[in-house]
C-alpha cells in the first residue's frame, strides 16, 4: 500500500522534481563552462585581484577559495539553490494538505491503509526529491568536467561530497517540511509557515557567519552544515555535520508521524 | 470476511466529538446488526457526517467509543472490508474514472483479493457508466459521473459493510433506482449498508431500520415499520348507505368531517377493529394513502414528539 500511495505522490510531483534538477543541472553545467573559460585567461584568482577592494570586503574570506575547483562546487550552493531549496520544501510540505484540502486524503484513509504507511509514502516522495537534485548536480559536473578541459586533471569525485551533504541538507528540509504540513489543514498554511523557516534559517548561516555577535547561532541552521565549496577544495567533510543533518530528519519526521498519527485527518467540521 | 451473528458490525457508544465550544455529535450509542440495511437520518449540519468520520478513524472522538466488525476503527484491520463513499466526493482529478477505480481498489493489505473485473464491470453497467465516462480524465466529468464512479469504487470490491453518505446526490432518476437496487441487493446477500442521508423517501425505500440525528444527538432508532405502525394515518372512506358516523368512534378513531355517505377520518395504530366495522357497511370507495413518514421525521428534527 504504501508503493500505491508513493506512486501516486511521485507521478504528482515528477514534473517539478524533474524541472528542478534539470534546472539545476543545466546550470552547473553553465558554471563550470564559465569557470573554465576564465580559468584559461586570468585565472579566478587574477578576476578576484581585479575586483574593487569594497567588493571584495563584502564577500570576505570566501574570496580567498577562488578557483577553478570552488567554482564548480559553488554550483552547489549558489543563490538558485536556495530557491531550489525552497521549492523542494513546498513540494514536501504540501503533500499531506493538499490531500486534506481536496478530500482524497479522505477517501485513501478510509482504506485499511495505516495512517503511518500513509505518511511514509510522503516522506519517499520527498526522499526520491532529496536525491534527485544532488544527483543531477553531480552528473552535471562529471559531464561538465568531461567537457571543459579541467586544470590540474580535476576530478568528478570530488564533488560527491558535496552531493552527499546536499543530500543530507534536502533530507532535513524535507523533515522540517514534513513536521509542518502533516497536521496542516491548507496549503496556504503550510507553505508560508516551511519557506518562513526555512528562509529564516538562511539568514541565521549568513548573518552568523559575518556577524561575530551572532556567531553562536550558527549551529541552530542546517545550512551551517553543508559546505560544500570547502568539501570540494579541502576534502572536509565533517561526519558531525552529516549526522547532525540526518538527525533533524529524523527528529522532524517522527515529531511528523507522531503529530499525524493523532488527531483528526479530516477537514471541516461535519 | 465472516462476522459473528450476533455481534454488532457497526457500534457506538457514548460516541461524542466537541470542536472547542461546538458539538459535533454528542452521546452516540447504536449498533447496526450483520446484513442491516440502516439508515442515519438527519438535516444539513446535524453531525451525519461527523458520525462517519468517527466509524472510519479519520477524526478521533472527544468521548466515547466506536467499533467496526468487533474492532476499534483505528486498526486498519478494522476497515478491510468497508466500502465508502463520502458525502463530499473528491477524486484525482488527473485521473481517468478506470484508473480511480484501479487506484482505490490497489490500497488494500496483502491477502485481501482486489475486485473482480467482471462485477466492477456489471456495477458500473448498471450505474449506467460507460467506457467512455470511465476513459476520461475525472475533471472532464460531469457532478452526476464523478459520483457514479465514487459508488462504483466502494461497491467493486462487494465489501461486509458499506458506508454511504448522501450517495444519490448528484444523480438522476433512473441512476437512482439503480442504486436502491444495489443497496437492496447487498442487504439481501447478509451485507450491512449504512445508509446517511437527509432524504427521507431515499431512506424509505432502503432501510429496515433508521436512527434519527437533529442537532448532534440521536433522537430516535427505530424500525422504518414501528414507525408507520405508530403514525396518525387519514383515511377517506364513502359507503354506499348513510356514513355510520356513531360506529366509527373507536378508541384511535377520530372523524374529522363527514357528509351523508362519507367520512373523512384518521386512525393511530391497531387498523383491525376499523376495518371489522367497515366491514359491516357498503363501502363504494376507500382511499388510505401510506403514511407519510416526511411528516414524523420533520417533528423528530423540530423536537416535537412523532404523533
Amino acid at each position: 500500500m504504501i508503493r500505491v500511495v508513493f506512486m501516486r505522490n511521485l507521478r504528482h510531483r515528477a514534473r517539478l522534481l524533474l524541472a528542478l534538477s534539470l534546472g539545476l543541472g543545466v546550470a552547473e553545467l553553465l558554471f563550470i563552462q564559465v569557470a573554465g573559460a576564465l580559468e584559461s585567461g586570468p585565472g579566478l584568482q587574477g578576476v578576484v585581484r581585479m575586483m574593487p577592494p569594497a567588493i571584495q570586503s563584502v564577500f570576505g574570506q570566501q574570496l580567498t577559495l577562488a578557483s577553478f575547483g570552488a567554482a564548480v562546487a559553488f554550483g552547489f550552493q549558489h543563490p538558485a539553490i536556495l530557491m531550489a531549496a525552497l521549492a523542494f520544501v513546498v513540494v514536501a510540505c504540501t503533500i499531506p494538505p493538499a490531500e486534506r484540502e481536496t478530500g482524497v486524503m479522505e477517501l485513501i484513509l478510509a482504506r485499511p491503509i495505516p495512517r503511518a504507511h500513509y505518511l511514509l509514502g510522503a516522506f519517499a516522495t520527498a526522499v526520491v526529491g532529496a536525491v534527485m537534485i544532488p544527483a543531477a548536480l553531480l552528473t552535471a559536473c562529471v559531464v561538465g568536467l568531461a567537457i571543459v578541459d579541467a586544470p590540474g586533471q580535476l576530478s568528478w569525485d570530488r564533488y560527491v561530497m558535496s552531493a552527499v551533504g546536499m543530500t543530507a541538507l534536502l533530507l532535513a528540509f524535507a523533515g522540517i517540511a514534513l513536521m509542518l504540513g502533516a497536521r496542516a489543514a491548507r496549503r496556504g498554511v503550510a507553505v508560508p509557515r516551511t519557506v518562513g523557516l526555512i528562509l529564516t534559517l538562511y539568514l541565521v548561516d549568513v548573518f552568523a557567519e559575518r556577524l561575530a555577535w551572532l556567531g553562536w547561532l550558527r549551529w541552530a541552521s542546517p545550512f551551517h552544515y553543508f559546505r560544500p565549496i570547502r568539501s570540494a577544495v579541502f576534502g572536509e567533510t565533517p561526519i558531525e555535520h552529516l549526522i547532525v543533518l540526518v538527525a533533524v530528519c529524523a527528529l522532524m519526521t517522527t515529531v511528523a508521524f507522531v503529530r499525524f498519527g493523532r488527531g483528526d485527518t479530516s477537514g471541516g467540521r461535519w | 470476511m465472516t462476522v459473528a451473528a450476533r455481534n454488532p458490525v457497526v457500534e457506538a457508544r457514548k460516541l461524542t466529538k466537541l470542536y472547542g465550544q461546538t458539538v459535533g455529535v454528542q452521546d452516540l450509542s447504536f449498533a447496526v446488526d450483520p446484513g442491516e440495511v440502516f439508515g442515519f437520518l438527519g438535516p444539513n449540519g446535524s453531525g451525519k457526517t461527523t458520525t462517519i468520520r468517527l466509524l472510519l478513524d479519520l477524526i478521533r472522538p472527544t468521548h466515547g467509543e466506536a467499533r467496526i466488525f468487533g474492532r476499534s476503527p483505528r486498526e486498519p484491520a478494522a476497515r478491510r472490508s468497508v466500502g465508502y463513499l463520502p458525502g463530499e466526493l473528491s477524486l484525482d482529478e488527473q485521473l481517468t474514472g478506470n484508473r480511480t477505480l484501479e487506484f482505490l481498489d490497489a490500497l488494500r493489505p496483502r491477502g485481501v483479493p482486489s475486485a473482480d473485473p467482471r462485477r466492477r464491470a456489471e456495477i458500473c453497467e448498471r450505474l449506467s457508466l460507460t467506457a467512455a465516462d470511465l476513459a476520461r480524465v475525472i475533471r472532464d466529468d460531469s457532478r452526476g459521473t464523478k459520483q457514479k464512479i465514487g459508488l462504483a469504487s466502494a461497491l467493486q470490491h462487494d465489501p461486509d459493510l458499506l458506508i454511504l453518505d448522501e450517495p444519490t446526490t448528484g444523480l438522476d432518476p433512473l441512476v437512482r433506482e439503480a442504486v436502491f437496487e444495489l443497496l437492496t441487493e447487498a442487504g439481501s446477500a447478509g451485507r450491512t449498508v449504512f445508509h446517511s442521508s437527509h432524504v427521507l423517501t431515499e431512506v424509505d425505500r432502503t432501510c429496515t431500520r433508521v436512527g434519527i440525528l437533529r442537532e448532534g444527538r440521536l433522537v430516535a432508532v427505530e424500525r422504518v415499520d414501528d414507525i408507520r405502525q405508530g403514525l396518525v394515518r387519514k383515511m377517506v372512506v364513502r359507503f354506499g348507505c348513510a356514513a355510520p358516523v356513531a360506529e366509527l368512534r373507536l378508541p384511535g378513531v377520530h372523524v374529522i368531517r363527514s357528509t351523508v355517505e362519507m367520512v373523512e377520518l384518521t386512525v393511530a395504530g391497531e387498523l383491525d377493529p376499523l376495518l371489522h366495522v367497515l366491514a359491516r357497511f357498503p363501502v363504494r370507495y376507500l382511499t388510505f394513502p401510506e403514511p407519510n413518514l416526511e411528516e414524523t421525521f420533520v417533528r423528530y428534527y423540530r423536537g416535537e414528539p412523532a404523533s
